[in-house]
This record gives structure tokens, C-alpha cells and sequence, in this order.
């Protein structure tokens, strides 16, 4: 029967073909219903990545993680003893470009699982995992020679040389965005810092070095491609065959380096231990559809005209285009502003690889289009496109009355979405595309990074009183969003030497005992040193307990204070 | 496991109910969407419990969901509305900057559950994109804004709201998931406005005081305005209204109008409402309690449920009487709009569960973000306890300003969420009644037998030596 099951499953693994979530999805569902075999399962899968070519190993991994995560047990444990493997020997041949998407999803791997609440695999073969990529990302950069110790002072002088490399470069979007995260590096590794750390920074910064040296390629590419545009832009057509096509080696390297532009530096934020199959309806949309910000700006409405009948799979008469001014195409100008927004293409072709329009979705989709009817063969379905030749106000309304009474001009809606520009890759707000904006940017990403660290550390804490009317009244809110001039945690908790206080200790005395000040459980383990059980990181002080870095954190001074005094009287 | 997709056309919604212990995933695949004005992350997933919602899309959209929830796609061209009398603000608050005056005042209201809450929410958020810090105040003590149940508040949104809970709560000791928001709470304690009129108009004016103060020291406050979430009985009584409008200054009104269908109910949507809240306290006042309760708790609890039956009376009665009120005001411009297909329905079980999470979180913390609270034992004669006087108990007082009196601490408090103001335990009733709200703690059990009371804190520490009010929040483990 394990025989059958693993024949079968090698077998059903042929379909994975392209980097589909629907065929994912039903392996993962099959492995669900085979748990019994297990083992049969994972042999199918290690089998099949071992001999696989480069792209299908990359599925065969994608596979695997979502059987991981899904699943869970058995098959973590059934892959643990071979992931190791698995995902050197992919690093190893996939093509440079692939490799940040490795990276992306090893970092999937470190965060806690939706699921279960911790990593999918032990920390032990992380760590693994991740000296395969570091050595392998280290040999690659110097061609063969072996990276020295990391340490914070060469990282420091790494992260300054690349900055340099950038600060040269022609500045656009990209390079923005790297600067942004740079700096974001070098907060993060200034002062006293865990050297545990830099390795996690290290990889970060190559990462970074990757995505950029795949961005220069991109860059000078285009630079040939904009000399000819029509083949660029102009030829649409072109580009929805290729939805048919399963993904292979024969793809632009973007198709692989750059699925979601908005996303691609946003890795070591994205900490919801996803990682993003591409649909096959989508798959190729990256390189064609959606270019790269500088790019679209040049894809003004007059390019639309040339998208349109063509998406439209000349369901249009060919005088349509004619019609398609700025005025009246409201469902594209709803979406862009004088951008192009690769939504739209999809949503045309959801129904189908070869971009067949689904009439009964347009009346829906051009809530106010206008349409002229009168040369319209789409109305031969009664769909009621109406004919208006509707103006709307340039001017925002000045007064309710005017807003209830008027119907809103759809473009203004990009005030609240597309004019601003930047957006913040983990919680989704958006910023105007300004020095300030930029600015707020990176201090977005900056809180979300401190936040989810301090998650990750499971700090203990609690809900704080409001302010007294007073503190209210003389409260900045600019002060939580632009942020207050310097006074940045990692400082404050310089004061006092953590490693130190960490190996406090005070011999067990109870079964239970809790820190007064965040209320944990103690937790013993055995120390050879005082040959005897004792808690860790722990004071005594009047008879009660405290963790040695809550009672010497600044914070919690006052807290301690009270609690000792309260101990005094009582 | 399995997930499932929703493809939205422009101007669409989906609305999801996630009911009882459910949980829900949802997953923005690609395009743009937006909650309540809230415009999503894609690729992120956003957890759901206890909540009806819904995600609305000017662009289209794909989503995924996992889990458990009730779910609709409907078209939303509504929407296209409010996003217009968003921009009719935001051009108030410009002209408001260039005159160094003061944003527009707006007050939303309707009958019940017509969307009040989610059009203050879309507002308020749309205004954050706009780099303005609205003030959304909160004057419907049933709704759990920034704060557990039966307080007023007020509230500068200056940053994106978070989506998965109801509003929000305070901030907390160490970074968090979404920039804090730092509110001004005055408790009412009591969940009907109606109980103890003075004593509810007393507090919508000092938050409307500290507002004003605000600012006149702050100008980006000042110039993005006030957002008022009111209660439905606002619609019907005259005096409270012309007391909201005067002190706060409001200078526009937005009146939902309930859809035709449902215009038959209303009458008797208001007797639901009137069932809602004695369910809410006779529910939460018979939970099985712990041995130790004595015959005196029992003639309390009979006292105040025959109190709540009259009171109750007395609000169904004044409500049938009174039609909707002539809303032409002076000075105050009034509009109205329909209400949007998606409004959810909130019945009396689902408000309590809502309420119920909103207490939970504010000591515990969500899911996504545990809080550790702190538990202290001391006795009964340690607590200085406050309760509102009921309208006619001021009534019957010589010195009608007098709001507040003292109870005896006793196993009545078990259960019960009580407010710490800012105010110490020996200070003057005058001074205790107009004191702010600095938080709230749970009594966990009162035991007079021995004396002695287990609380729960939200900061760790000692009991706060401040004066405590006791009102119609109860809450159990």
C-alpha cells in the first residue's frame, strides 16, 4: 500500500507543472487524506525535488511548505531530518534570480505558524537552513571565498559601502525603498546590539544586494526595450498568450524575481509566515502588466487605447477606441491615474487564459461609465450602459449639502488611494509620494519591526490608565506619528547589561513561584554551577520573586517600589 | 483548510458575520479594498472574531477567506456618497487651516443600527489619509469605542485604525500593533442615557470642555474637526439633542434614514432595544454565583431589577410617544442619506458578545497581542465605591447637582466592571462626579463573609487609591 500511495503521489506531482495554488492545493489536500502513509507521501515529494529540474524543485519546496503548514504532523517531523537537504540542493541550482524567493520562504519558516503558534521546524535545523543560504548567498558574492566571522564593525562598513553604491545610482523608486531599508539595517545594528543578530542582517543585506543587482539587470533591459516601444506596451496581445503557458526556464527572469512589486522588499516585515503561490491566472502578470513605478508613468491613457480592444477580444467595434477619452472610460480612470493598474487586465481576465471578457461583469465594473451606446455592440445584452454625457465637478463639494446632492467625480477616490503613492507593505497605510512622506515610510516600517520583535520576544504586558485630562489636553498626537525627537527603546534598554542579569540566579525553593512584576511563571532548570535546581535571570527581595531584568528595567521602577512597599507594611 | 474565493467588482462589498467562538481568515489577493475606510494589506491576513464587517472595494478586488462566518457579496454604489461628504469635509478642514478657524463639527444620527458607527469609522479613517487628526467622539455608552462599554469618549485618530477589533482600546506598555490612540474617557457607568439624565449630560459636557481645551492648544485637532457618534435616543429627545448640538458646537448633522422596509419596524425595534438592556442586566445579574451570597445581595438584586423595569417603562414609554424630531437648526447644517445594504444588524446577543470581547481584550489583550493583568486580593472597606443616582433619586435630592452616591462595598460588586477616576477616595462627591476616567477594574469576587475582594487590574501594582463608580457593566470569566 505504501508502494501504491508513493507511485500515485509521483504521479499526481507531474501537474506541478506551474506555480499554481490551485494544484497546490489539491497535493496538500491529498496528502491530508494519505496521512497514513505519510512517509509514503514525503518520499513522493524528496523524490521529486531531487530530480526535478530547478523550476519544479522550487514548486516541489512551495509544495512542501504549505503541506507543513497546513498539516503540520506528521509531515514537519517526516521533513525535518530531509529539508536540509532538499533546500541546499534547489539553492544550489536555481538560477540566481530564484534565490531571493528561497530566502522569502525560509523566512516563512521562521516565524511562529498561524497553525500551531511555533516555527515549522525545530530551531536546530533553522539554523541549518540558514548557514546553507549564508554560505551559499557568502560564496557567491565572494566568488568562492569564504565570508570572515560576521561581525558588527564589518557590517557596518558593508552596509556604508553599499549605501555609497546606491547614493550613485540613478535614484527612482527602487532605490528609495533600499536606502529606506538600509538605514532601517543600520538603526538596527547601532549601539549594543545581540551579536545574535547580525547574521539576520547579514542575510538581509544580501538579500537587498540580490533584489538590487536583479533591479540593475531589469533597468538596463528596459533601456533596450524603450527604444522600441510598440513591442514593449503596444503589443498587449502578445502578452496574454503567454497566460496559457506553463512557467518555465524560458521566462523573463522577472517573472520570478518580481511577482509583486509593491512587496519585494517587504520580506523581513512580513512576519504573517506567508508565502504568496501565484494563481495561474496572474502568474506572468508581473513583468508585462505591472511595471516597475517609474515606468507606468509613462503609460497614460493613450496607452489604455491600444490595451482595451485588444483585453476586450474584439467583443468592442473597432471605432471604440474613439470613444475611450479621459472623460468617459470612468471604470480605467476609477483605477489609475494616468497609471495603468494590472488589476484591471486581471479582472478582465479572470475568466480565462486567453483573456475572454465576461460581458455580464461590465455593467458592474463601469458604474458610471459612459460608454456611447449608440455604436456600443455590448448593449445587445440589455445591460444598460446608459447614455449620459455626464460631467463631473472638478472641484471637491464645498458643503454636505453639495456632497448628498451631487454625484462624486470616481477621481477623486485616487486621492484616497493612488496619489499617495508609498504604502506601507505590512499594515497597508498609505503616504504621499514626498521627502515627508518617505520619511513616515520608514518610520512605519521601523515601528512594525519593533513591534513584531517584541512579540517574538513575548515581553509581558499590559494595558496602561488613560491620560489625566490634563496629560490630554497637552498630548501630541504628531509625537506618536511623526515620532518624538529621540527616545527610541533599544537606548533606554542600554543602561543595564542584560547578559549579565540574564545569569542571576536563585535556587528553587517552590514548586511555583511567579515574577512579581510581569506575573511568568519562574521557570527551573538545572544549573551545574550551584549543582542544585534554580530559576534563571532571577531575584529575591523581601521574600518575592522578580525576573533580574524586570526588576532592573527602568521602566518598571516605580512598580518595583510600590510592590516592596506594600510587602513592607503588610 | 481549504480557502475561498471572493472576486469583487468596483463598488461591491462583502460583509461577513463571525459569530460565537468562530474565526475567520481574510486574505487581500490583489486590488484594492478598504474596511470601513480602512484600506487593507495585501497578502496579509487579517483574523476575525466576534464581528460583523465588511470589505468594500472602489476598484475591484480578490479575496480569500478560511474559517467559520455568515458572508454576502453586495453591490455598494452607496459608498461613492460617503466618500463624497468626505471630500465636502476635508474642504471645510482646508478652509478651517487657511482661516485658522475650526473644522467642521459633525454629528451622525439615526435609528438604530443604521450604519452610524461604520460611517464615523469610514470618515475617520479617509480623514488619516489626509494627514488630519479628527476627533471622533462617542456618545452611545452601549458601543465599546477606545473604551469597555457605558463611558463617553473622545478620541484623535492620527493613524490607521486596526480592522480586526470593534474600534480599539487604550494603549499599552511597550510597542504595539497600531499607533496608540490616546482617548479622553468620562464613564457614565449606566448603559441607558435615559436612566440618569443630568448625570449623562454632565459628562457629554466635560468631554466637550476638554475638547475645546484641546483645541485651543492643538491647531491640527482643531482644524480637522469632530466626528460624534450618537446614541438613537438622540433622535427623540429634544433637550438632549439641543444639549449635544450647543456644547459641542456641532455645525452639520448627518441623519442615516432607515430603508423603507424596515421603516414599519421602528417602533418596534425601540421595544427590542428596551428588552435589550434588561436582558443584558438580568442575564449578567443571575449568573450562577458562589456560595457565599447572602440574602441581602438577593433583596438588591430584586430592588434594582424592579428599578430597571420601571426605568425601562419610563424609555419605552417616551419613545413612543415622541416622533423624530424637526432637525432644522440655526447655524447647523442638516443632510440626509440612506442607509448603506450591508448595514448589520446588531441584536441584543450579538452586542453582548461584542461587549463581552471588548472587556476581555481591554485586560487580556487579543489574540495577536496577550496583556498580562495583575490580580490583588484586599478587603471590602479598601474600595471607595460610586454609583450614578437615577433621575428621580436627584429629583427627590435638595441639592439637585449632587449626581453620585456612595455604596457600601458588599458582594453586590461581584462581576461588576468598575471605573477609576481621577479623583481621590476622600474628595468632595462635586469633585469625584466631574473627575476624568483613568481605567477600569473587574471585581473577580467579593466575599463579605471574610471581607475581603479579588481584583483584576490592568496595571500591575497596587489598588489605585482613587474613587471607583459602580454601574450596569458586569462581566465574568
Amino acid at each position: 500500500m505504501n508502494r501504491e500511495v508513493y507511485e500515485d503521489f509521483t504521479e499526481a506531482l507531474e501537474d506541478l507543472q506551474a506555480n499554481s495554488r490551485p494544484v497546490i492545493k489539491t497535493l496538500t489536500e491529498i496528502a491530508a487524506e494519505n496521512v497514513t502513509y505519510s512517509d509514503a507521501v514525503v518520499n513522493a515529494i524528496s523524490d521529486h525535488i531531487k530530480r526535478a529540474q530547478a523550476p519544479q524543485k522550487l514548486l516541489g519546496l512551495y509544495l512542501l511548505d504549505s503541506i507543513v503548514k497546513n498539516l503540520g504532523d506528521p509531515y514537519s517531523h517526516l521533513f525535518e531530518p530531509v529539508i536540509v537537504d532538499l533546500f541546499s540542493t534547489t539553492f544550489t541550482s536555481s538560477p540566481e534570480a530564484v534565490k531571493p524567493k528561497l530566502n522569502d520562504l525560509f523566512r516563512t519558516w521562521t516565524v511562529p505558524n498561524a497553525n500551531t503558534g511555533v516555527p515549522v521546524f525545530s530551531p536546530g535545523t533553522l539554523k541549518l537552513l540558514s548557514d546553507v543560504m549564508s554560505k551559499k548567498l557568502a560564496s557567491k558574492q565572494h566568488s568562492g571565498s569564504s565570508r570572515p566571522r560576521i561581525n558588527q564593525t564589518s557590517l557596518m562598513v558593508e552596509i556604508n559601502k553599499y549605501r555609497q553604491v546606491l547614493e550613485q545610482t540613478t535614484k527612482d523608486a527602487f532605490i528609495e525603498k533600499q536606502l529606506s531599508l538600509l538605514d532601517r539595517i543600520s538603526v538596527n545594528i547601532t549601539g549594543v546590539v545581540d551579536p545574535k543578530i547580525l547574521p539576520g542582517v547579514q542575510e538581509e543585506l544580501d538579500q537587498m544586494k540580490t533584489q538590487f543587482e536583479a533591479h540593475s539587470s531589469k533597468q538596463r533591459n528596459r533601456k533596450r526595450k524603450n527604444t522600441t516601444p510598440d513591442e514593449n506596451i503596444g503589443n498587449p496581445h502578445k502578452q496574454f498568450q503567454s497566460h496559457s503557458q506553463p512557467l518555465n526556464t524560458s521566462l523573463p527572469e522577472s517573472t520570478y524575481t518580481n511577482p509583486r512589486p509593491n512587496q519585494q522588499h517587504e520580506s523581513s516585515n512580513n512576519d504573517d509566515g506567508l508565502v504568496m503561490y501565484d494563481d495561474d491566472t496572474m502568474e506572468d502578470k508581473a513583468p508585462t502588466v505591472a511595471p516597475p513605478a517609474n515606468m507606468t508613468e509613462n503609460l497614460t491613457v493613450p496607452a489604455f487605447n491600444q490595451y482595451i480592444p485588444r483585453a476586450l477580444n474584439n467583443t468592442l467595434p473597432p471605432n471604440l477606441p474613439a470613444v475611450l477619452n479621459e472623460n468617459n472610460f470612468q471604470f480605467f480612470q476609477g483605477l489609475q491615474p494616468g497609471q495603468f493598474n494590472p488589476n484591471a487586465l486581471n479582472m478582465i481576465s479572470q475568466g480565462g487564459a486567453t483573456a475572454q471578457f465576461d460581458q455580464s461583469m461590465l455593467p458592474n465594473m463601469t458604474p458610471m461609465a459612459n460608454l456611447n451606446p449608440a455604436n456600443n455592440t455590448l448593449s445587445n445584452n440589455n445591460i444598460g450602459l446608459e447614455v449620459q454625457t455626464q460631467t463631473f465637478s472638478k472641484e471637491p463639494p464645498q458643503s454636505l449639502t453639495e456632497a448628498v446632492s451631487t454625484n462624486m467625480n470616481p477621481e477623486f477616490i485616487n486621492r484616497l488611494y493612488t496619489d499617495l503613492s508609498l504604502q506601507c507593505p505590512t499594515c497597508g497605510f498609505r503616504f504621499p509620494n514626498t521627502e515627508e512622506g518617505k520619511q513616515m515610510e520608514i518610520r512605519e516600517m521601523d515601528w512594525h519591526f519593533r513591534c513584531n520583535k517584541d512579540i517574538r520576544e513575548n515581553h509581558s504586558r499590559n494595558r496602561l490608565y488613560y491620560l489625566t485630562l490634563t496629560q490630554w489636553i497637552n498630548y501630541k498626537d504628531e509625537d506618536e506619528v511623526y515620532g518624538a525627537p529621540e527616545s527610541e527603546e533599544p537606548e533606554q534598554k542600554n543602561d543595564f547589561d542584560f547578559e549579565s542579569l540574564k545569569s542571576q540566579f536563585v535556587e528553587v525553593t517552590s514548586d511555583e513561584e511567579k515574577c512579581e512584576v510581569c506575573q511568568e511563571q519562574l521557570t527551573s532548570s538545572w544549573s551545574e554551577q550551584a549543582e542544585n535546581w534554580v530559576w534563571m535571570n532571577c531575584i529575591e527581595k523581601s521574600g518575592l520573586f522578580f525576573h533580574a531584568t524586570c526588576f532592573a528595567d527602568p521602566e518598571n521602577k516605580d512598580l518595583v517600589n510600590s510592590i516592596l512597599a506594600e510587602r513592607g507594611q503588610g | 483548510m481549504s480557502r475561498n474565493t471572493v472576486i469583487l467588482e468596483p463598488n461591491q462589498e462583502w460583509t461577513f458575520e463571525v459569530l460565537n467562538q468562530d474565526k475567520l481568515s481574510v486574505y487581500l489577493v490583489e486590488g484594492k479594498a478598504e474596511i470601513f475606510g480602512t484600506e487593507l494589506a495585501i497578502g496579509r491576513e487579517y483574523e476575525f472574531e466576534t464581528i460583523k464587517s465588511s470589505v468594500f472595494t472602489y476598484f475591484g478586488c480578490k479575496l480569500q477567506w478560511e474559517g467559520e462566518c455568515v458572508e454576502k457579496t453586495l453591490d455598494c454604489p452607496g459608498m461613492l456618497k460617503v466618500a463624497n461628504i468626505h471630500f465636502a469635509l476635508e474642504s471645510m478642514r482646508k478652509k478651517a487651516e487657511e482661516n485658522n478657524g475650526n473644522g467642521p463639527v459633525l454629528l451622525v444620527l439615526g435609528a438604530e443600527n443604521t450604519g452610524k458607527t461604520s460611517l464615523c469609522k469610514t470618515l475617520v479613517s479617509y480623514a488619516t489619509r489626509m494627514s488630519r487628526f479628527p476627533c471622533l467622539v462617542n456618545l452611545d455608552v452601549q458601543s465599546p469605542i477606545y473604551s469597555p462599554p457605558g463611558a463617553l469618549t473622545a478620541t484623535p485618530i492620527s493613524h490607521i485604525l486596526d480592522v480586526e477589533e470593534f474600534f480599539g482600546l487604550p494603549p499599552i506598555n511597550g510597542p504595539s500593533l497600531t499607533r496608540n490612540k490616546q482617548s479622553l474617557v468620562y464613564t457614565y457607568a449606566l448603559l441607558n442615557p435615559n436612566t440618569s439624565t443630568d448625570y449623562f449630560q454632565n459628562q457629554m459636557r466635560l468631554l466637550a470642555e476638554g475638547i475645546q481645551e484641546r483645541q485651543n492648544k492643538d491647531s491640527s485637532i482643531r482644524t480637522s474637526g469632530v466626528i460624534i457618534d450618537a446614541p438613537s435616543s438622540l433622535l427623540f429627545s429634544k433637550q438632549q439633542l439641543d444639549y449635544v448640538l450647543s456644547s459641542f458646537k456641532c455645525t452639520a448633522i448627518i441623519v442615516i434614514n432607515k430603508n423603507k422596509d424596515n421603516e414599519i419596524l421602528k417602533t418596534e425595534d425601540n421595544s427590542v432595544s428596551g428588552i435589550d438592556e434588561k436582558v443584558v442586566i438580568s442575564t449578567e445579574e443571575s449568573n450562577p454565583q458562589s456560595d457565599d451570597n447572602n440574602s441581602v445581595k438577593k433583596d438588591d438584586e430584586i430592588v434594582n431589577e424592579s428599578k430597571i423595569q420601571e426605568s425601562l417603562d419610563k424609555h419605552a414609554e417616551s419613545e413612543m410617544i415622541s416622533e423624530p424630531l424637526d432637525l432644522n437648526f440655526d447655524n447647523v447644517e442638516t443632510v440626509y442619506i440612506d442607509e448603506l445594504p450591508g448595514v448589520k444588524r446588531n441584536d441584543d446577543v450579538f452586542l453582548r458578545q461584542i461587549q463581552r470581547r471588548v472587556i476581555q481584550e481591554y485586560f487580556f489583550g487579543s489574540n495577536r497581542r496577550n496583556l498580562s493583568p495583575f490580580t490583588i486580593t484586599t478587603n471590602l472597606s479598601n474600595l471607595v465605591v460610586y454609583r450614578p443616582l437615577e433621575q428621580q433619586e436627584i429629583a427627590k435630592n435638595e441639592d439637585k447637582s449632587i449626581l453620585l452616591v456612595k455604596v457600601i462595598p458588599s458582594a453586590v460588586l461581584q462581576n461588576c466592571l468598575l471605573a477609576v477616576v481621577d479623583a481621590e477616595p476622600t474628595d468632595d462627591v462635586k469633585k469625584i462626579q466631574n473627575a476624568e476616567t483613568l481605567g477600569y477594574i473587574h471585581v473577580v469576587e467579593a466575599n463579605e463573609e471574610r471581607s475581603l475582594i479579588k481584583i483584576l487590574l490592568p496595571v500591575p501594582g497596587k489598588l489605585p487609591k482613587n474613587a471607583l463608580i459602580m454601574g450596569d457593566v458586569r462581566y465574568h470569566e
